[in-house]
């Protein structure tokens, strides 16, 4: 049974598209003008028929939608309380999330702790689930993803979705390229995302590829790439409704009037982010106290800033990195 | 009409053909004959030369031709909707127009989805307090219309009209905003959320039953149109012909329901070659053609920290550039005394509501 069967017409016209074989509904739907034996209005008919199947969807009122959502929790908390309330409530479940900052700012940090705190119990503002992580640039940081599981299993224990070792749970994949990115998230993550074992997807980072592989005259090429790749983390986000975090490197900016630094891949990748957060290390440092086991530690106090994002006002906090993972504590304490 | 050419009429082309080979150029040459005569003729089936006679009895009937007057007269009635921002509703001639389609198009963050979701709010204020009393459908595809933020924006706005009533001590307006709330509010944006461009289409396509069958909906806004059609083509005459197409269908909306169509664009970079043309610049997406579509072109641009609309084409306006503010609220004029507190810390959602007089915005006739 070919799509046109499905159709809603009447023999007359299913006769003349199979004649000017337009069996498809996106051929279908492209159709311009008349052709063929289909007049103007016959091409309206035709077509309205075809949205109807590809549409049933009906438009839902805002009220609905925001009444499902309080039932549903739709954010992913980032495990520390003044970071949750920067974010009001922790990371967008629709929609890509970037993360960018220079080197040792603390992106990957930020993303290992999304992939333990992703296996909170919705109650606790988790999702209940594993995470998927495609590192594309350095080799997984296993030691500290294990360091850090520790401390989060001895505070959290009793909020976690399953009792076992939370390392199981978080699915890493190395790629090398582009297609093996590709391939990875078109073959592997339809797997996983509909079995339920992980609801969300970490890319570490998207910029390493694009900007290696390739020439200065590929430019047109890594767009298109860099599009593909956008365009299918948005539609697994929205289709699933999970939280897609990616990590970006960030480039220099030679516009006067900008900030100095600016995440890379350009607009190709910019028009796809929803919420873009940036992280950077400040010349201050603290000296924090950590429980006895470990004494006192001086570190850097690092910066989140939201620069924008759908429902968020430009902020700025300061946190800092310790063996649990971010912190985020207000201004007034330095 | 006797001597009008049959090719001009909107017939399929087979049928066309059909005619033209047997001889029938005008449409005198068919009324001259027979129907069992055109059939023999032409080897069309009965069918067919029933639906040839009905196009032909129906040339020129609906034929109205409006003045400039009348449509001045018409223009004149239209009520805009209005932004919230005083000078951003000035540069576009009291706000966003009806009737046609108006697109609005900038970087990421700068601002895009914010007005959006502020129009779905405004077009809903009640007509004693200069709105339309109306809802809206938004279309949106990439996911940027976060419920939290709306019911933030709606609130605002209810908040605002009460105390626009309050201050008035009009009995009759009160009573008219006791049925505004929240809720009502945010049943009266119908939301599409859409995930691929054929869906889009379809949408598109299905437009009209459904401002037909919801009266009340008075504003379409699709945010953006050009997410989905960037990817997944390689024929870029196809996209071309297929975008021209969904333009013309969204402007025959505009028209014949009088509302405003709104449509959000992203902005692609385009590289300038040959002698002299060096560097490259950010134009917005989807090509020159596209860029005919639209009646009203806004782009949102961030300029030394402030929010800039510019007006780049507009039929009646002349082209300029107003700051605005995002606010908590929403969206708000730019108070220039704010600049002197200090660009530094200019946030602008921490700039406080008291800056702003919220009757500046009352617009009573």
């Amino acid at each position: 049974m070919t799509e046109l069967d499905q159709i809603d017409i009447d023999c007359r016209l299913k006769a003349c598209l199979r004649k000017l074989r337009l069996t498809t509904l996106k051929s279908i739907l492209y159709l311009t003008g008349p052709v063929g034996g289909l007049s103007p209005s016959d091409v309206e008919t035709v077509k309205l028929a075809a949205a109807k199947i590809v549409n049933k969807e009906q438009p839902v009122s805002a009220k609905q939608i925001f009444e499902n959502e309080k039932l549903h929790h739709l954010k992913l908390t980032t495990g520390c309380a003044v970071l949750d309330q920067a974010l009001r409530g922790g990371i967008l479940c629709s929609g890509i999330t970037e993360i960018s900052g220079e080197s040792a700012s603390g992106k990957t940090q930020f993303a290992l702790q999304l992939s333990l705190t992703s296996q909170l119990t919705k109650q606790y503002g988790g999702l209940d689930s594993g995470a998927l992580y495609i590192c594309t640039e350095d080799a997984f940081p296993s030691k500290r993803l294990y360091q850090m599981i520790k401390n989060f299993t001895a505070s959290h224990g009793n909020k976690l979705c399953n009792q076992g070792n939370l390392g199981d749970k978080i699915f890493i994949e190395h790629v090398a390229d582009f297609e093996g990115l590709m391939s990875c998230l078109s073959n592997k993550a339809p797997i996983l995302l509909n079995s339920g074992a992980v609801k969300m997807i970490i890319v570490d980072s998207v910029a390493a590829h694009f900007r290696s592989d390739y020439e200065s005259n590929e430019m047109y090429k890594r767009a298109q790439h860099i599009c593909a790749m956008g365009s299918l983390l948005c539609k697994y986000s929205h289709k699933h409704q999970i939280p897609v975090v990616c990590i970006n490197q960030v480039t220099s900016s030679m516009s006067p009037d900008s900030r100095q630094l600016i995440p890379s891949l350009g607009l190709a990748w910019s028009n796809h982010v929803t919420n873009r957060i940036m992280l950077a290390r400040t010349q201050r440092s603290l000296t924090i106290q950590q429980d006895s086991a470990h004494g006192p530690l001086e570190t850097v106090v690092r910066e989140m800033e939201v620069v924008f994002a759908p429902h968020l006002p430009t902020i700025t906090v300061p946190f800092v990195i310790d063996h649990e993972g971010m912190k985020g504590f207000a201004q007034n304490i330095l | 009409m006797e001597s009008r050419a049959i090719h001009t009429l909107a017939l399929a082309p087979m049928v066309k053909t059909r005619l033209h080979i047997a001889g029938y150029k005008t449409i005198g040459d068919v009324w001259k004959a027979t129907r069992s005569q055109l059939c023999k003729d032409t080897g069309l089936a009965i069918e067919e030369v029933e639906s040839v006679w009905q196009v032909i009895e129906n040339v020129g009937k609906n034929l109205v031709f409006h003045t400039g007057n009348d449509l001045l007269q018409k223009e004149d009635n239209r009520i805009a909707i209005m932004t919230f921002s005083e000078r951003l509703d000035t540069a576009l001639g009291g706000g966003v127009q009806g009737g046609t389609v108006t697109e609005i198009c900038g970087l990421p963050g700068t601002g895009k989805t914010q007005l959006c979701m502020q129009l779905a709010c405004d077009v809903q204020i009640p007509r004693c307090l200069g709105g339309q009393g109306a809802e809206a459908l938004y279309i949106d595809t990439q996911g940027g219309l976060v419920m939290e933020r709306l019911t933030e924006v709606v609130s605002a706005t209810v908040a605002h009209c009460r105390q626009i009533a309050i201050q008035d001590e009009h009995p009759e307006m009160s009573l008219k905003l006791s049925s505004l709330s929240i809720e009502t509010m945010l049943a009266g944006v119908h939301v599409h959320r859409c995930t691929s461009h054929l869906q889009l289409l379809a949408i598109i396509e299905q437009l009209q039953a459904f401002l037909k069958a919801n009266r009340k909906v008075r504003l379409v806004i699709i945010d953006s149109v050009s997410f989905h059609f960037r990817h997944d083509f390689e024929d870029l005459s196809l996209r071309t012909r297929i975008l021209t197409n969904s333009a013309q269908t969204l402007h025959k909306i505009a028209r014949s329901f009088d509302i405003p169509v709104v449509v959000t664009n992203q902005m692609t970079t385009r590289v300038h070659q040959g002698p002299g043309q060096k560097g490259s610049s950010v134009v917005p997406c989807l090509g020159e053609s596209w860029g005919h579509a639209c009646g009203t072109r806004l782009l949102l641009q961030w300029n030394m920290g402030t929010r800039q609309a510019f007006l780049l084409k507009s039929p009646s306006l002349k082209s300029c550039v107003v700051p605005f503010l995002v606010t908590k609220d929403g969206i708000r004029d730019h108070v220039p005394s704010i600049d002197t507190v200090g660009l530094e810390s200019a946030v602008d959602a921490t700039v406080p509501n008291t800056l702003e007089s919220p009757f500046k915005r009352q617009k009573l006739t």
